[in-house]
C-alpha cells in the first residue's frame, strides 16, 4: 500500500460509551497488515476497551474506523454509515477531531471486525482498498474534506 | 419520634457537604487522561461560563467534558439517595431502594430496546430517524422505560387506588423477574452480534462518559420536580416510623403520602439512571450514612441525602480515577463493589429485627 502511514483508530460508540482495540486484537493486526498505524496500541492500549470522549480528542487519530452493525450491512440505513459513524458527525464535540473535519470516517463491514481465521488476510486487503478509495475520493471532492475546517 | 442526639446538627452538616461537594467538584474536573494544570482548568472553567477566552485546541473541550461529567455524577447521587430515601420511608425499611419499583430493570431494558434500534434491528422509517439520534436514544428509551416499569408494579400492587407496601414489594420483585428475563433474552439473541451485545453489557455497567448539559439538564429536571414533594411528605414520613395505621389515626392521608413518595422517588430515579445507567447501591447506602451521622427523621434525612448522594458518588468517581487511572471502573462496577458488603453489614447487623418480620 502505497500512502503515508496513517494512525487509525476503531471506534464503536451506540450511546452506552464509546470503546476501542488496542495491541493484541484481530484488529490491530488487520491495521497493521493493511499499512495503517493503530493509534490506541501506540500508546500502550491492550485487548478491547473504554474510549472516551477526552481520550478519543487526546488520540485525533488521521482515520477513524467504525463497523456498521451486523443487520446495518443488509441495507436499512442504505450508505449512511453505522451508528459510530453518525455519531461522530453529529457530536459538536468532536467536530475538532481531524479525521471528523476531513471526512475520515470509515464505515465498513461488520464482517470485517469479525475475522479470526487466515480471512484476516483478506479483511487487511479489503481495509487497505477501502482506505484507498476513500482518500482517492477526499482528493477528488476537496469542498468535502474541507468541511469544518 | 425521638431519635439519638447526634454532635453535629442538620444545618451544619449541608454546610459541611455543600463545601465538599464544590471542592470534589474542582478536583474531579482536573483529573483526566490529559494533562491539564489546575490553573488551565479554572480558565477553561471561567471560559465556559463566559468569562474569558476559551482554551486553544480540544483543552475547552476537555474541561467542558469533565465539568458535565462532574455534574453528571453529583446529580445522579442526589437524585439516586434521595429517591431511597423516600422508599425506605414508605417501606420502613432501611433496607430498601429504588430498584424495588422496577426503575432499574426498566431502564435497562428501555436501554436495550434502544440500542436495538440503533444496531439496525428495527424498520427502514425508524432506523432512518432513530440512528440521526443516537446520543439521544437511549436515556429517552431509558427514562420512559424505567417510568413504565414502574407504573406497571404500582399498577399490578394497587387496588381501587389503594396499596400496600407488601404487595408493592412482592409485585416488585415479580416484575423485576420478568424485565430480567426479557433482558437476559434480549442479550442471549444478540450474542452474534458482537457491536450490540457488546453495547448493552456496557449499559449495565452504568456510565458517567461524554455526558452533556443535556444530560445534567434532564437529571436536574427530574430532581427537582421529584423534590417538590418534600414538603408533603417529609413530616408525614416520621410519623409512619410507628405505622401506617398510628399515623392514619392522627389524620394523615397515607394514600397521598405513599402515591406522591412513590411518584416522586421514580421520577428522580428514572432520570438518574436513564442518564447513567445501571448504578445500584447508592441509594440504599447513602441514606443509611445519613441516618448514623446527621438525623433519622426524614424532614432532615430527606434534604440532606441530595448532598451526600451527590458527594458520595462524585467522591467515588475522583477516588478511584485518581488511584487507577484509565483501569477505573464504571460507575455501576465500582457502586456494586462498594454496596453488596455493605448491604451484607446491614443484615448482619439488623438480623434480629430481620428475623422478626
Amino acid at each position: 500500500v502505497k500512502r503515508p502511514k496513517l494512525r487509525a483508530l476503531c471506534y464503536s460508540n451506540f450511546g452506552e460509551g464509546g470503546s476501542t482495540a488496542g495491541s493484541e486484537t484481530t484488529l490491530d493486526e488487520m491495521m497493521r497488515l493493511a499499512g495503517l498505524t493503530n493509534a490506541a496500541a501506540a500508546i500502550g492500549r491492550v485487548g478491547h476497551g473504554g474510549l472516551d470522549f477526552e481520550q478519543l480528542l487526546e488520540l485525533d487519530p488521521d482515520l477513524i474506523l467504525c463497523s456498521q452493525p451486523l443487520r446495518m450491512q443488509a441495507g436499512p440505513a442504505g450508505d449512511r454509515g453505522g451508528a459510530s459513524e453518525q455519531l461522530l458527525y453529529a457530536e459538536p464535540r468532536l467536530a475538532g477531531l481531524r479525521a471528523v473535519r476531513e471526512r475520515r470516517v470509515l464505515s465498513l463491514p461488520a464482517w470485517l471486525f469479525a475475522t479470526g481465521s487466515h480471512e484476516i488476510v483478506h479483511a487487511a486487503e479489503e481495509l487497505g482498498l477501502r482506505v484507498d478509495e476513500m482518500l482517492a475520493r477526499l482528493s477528488r471532492e476537496p469542498a468535502a474534506a474541507e468541511v469544518g475546517r | 419520634l425521638s431519635e439519638p442526639r447526634h454532635r453535629i446538627g442538620p444545618r451544619t452538616w449541608h454546610a459541611v457537604l455543600l463545601a465538599l461537594l464544590a471542592a470534589t467538584l474542582v478536583l474531579s474536573i482536573s483529573i483526566g487522561s490529559s494533562h491539564l494544570p489546575l490553573g488551565t482548568v479554572l480558565r477553561g472553567i471561567a471560559a465556559s461560563l463566559g468569562l474569558g477566552e476559551p482554551l486553544a485546541g480540544h483543552a475547552q473541550t476537555i474541561v467542558e467534558l469533565r465539568l458535565w461529567r462532574a455534574l453528571c455524577a453529583a446529580l445522579v447521587g442526589a437524585s439516586l439517595a434521595y429517591s431511597g430515601g423516600l422508599i425506605q420511608g414508605v417501606f420502613r425499611n432501611g433496607l430498601a431502594s429504588p430498584s424495588l419499583l422496577g426503575v432499574t430493570g426498566g431502564a435497562s431494558l428501555g436501554a436495550a430496546v434502544a440500542i436495538l434500534v440503533i444496531g439496525g434491528y428495527a424498520p427502514r422509517l425508524v432506523l432512518e430517524s432513530a440512528v440521526s439520534a443516537n446520543a439521544l436514544l437511549v436515556p429517552v428509551f431509558s427514562f420512559f422505560g424505567a417510568l413504565g416499569v414502574t407504573a406497571l408494579v404500582a399498577f399490578l400492587a394497587s387496588a381501587g387506588g389503594r396499596v400496600s407496601v407488601t404487595t408493592l414489594l412482592l409485585v416488585g420483585i415479580a416484575v423485576n423477574m420478568c424485565v430480567a428475563g426479557v433482558f437476559a433474552a434480549i442479550q442471549f439473541l444478540t450474542l452474534k452480534d458482537w457491536e450490540v451485545s457488546r453495547a448493552i453489557l456496557a449499559w449495565t455497567f452504568g456510565t458517567l462518559d461524554d455526558r452533556s448539559g443535556l444530560h445534567c439538564a434532564t437529571v436536574a429536571v427530574g430532581l427537582a420536580l421529584a423534590a417538590f414533594a418534600l414538603p408533603f411528605v417529609a413530616r408525614e414520613l416520621d410519623l409512619f416510623k410507628s405505622g401506617e395505621d398510628d399515623a392514619a389515626s392522627i389524620g394523615v392521608d397515607t394514600l397521598r403520602v405513599k402515591w406522591t413518595a412513590l411518584t416522586a422517588a421514580a421520577l428522580a430515579s428514572a432520570a438518574a439512571v436513564a442518564v447513567a445507567g445501571q448504578i445500584a447501591f447508592v441509594g440504599l447506602v447513602v441514606p443509611h450514612l445519613v441516618r448514623r451521622l446527621a438525623t433519622s427523621r426524614y424532614r432532615d434525612l430527606l434534604p440532606l441525602s441530595m448532598p451526600a448522594g451527590a458527594l458520595f458518588l462524585l467522591g467515588a468517581d475522583v477516588l478511584q480515577r485518581a488511584l487507577l487511572g484509565e483501569g477505573a471502573l464504571q460507575p455501576g462496577v465500582m457502586m456494586s463493589l462498594v454496596g453488596g458488603p455493605f448491604f451484607l453489614y446491614l443484615l448482619v447487623r439488623e438480623r434480629r429485627e430481620i428475623s422478626a418480620w
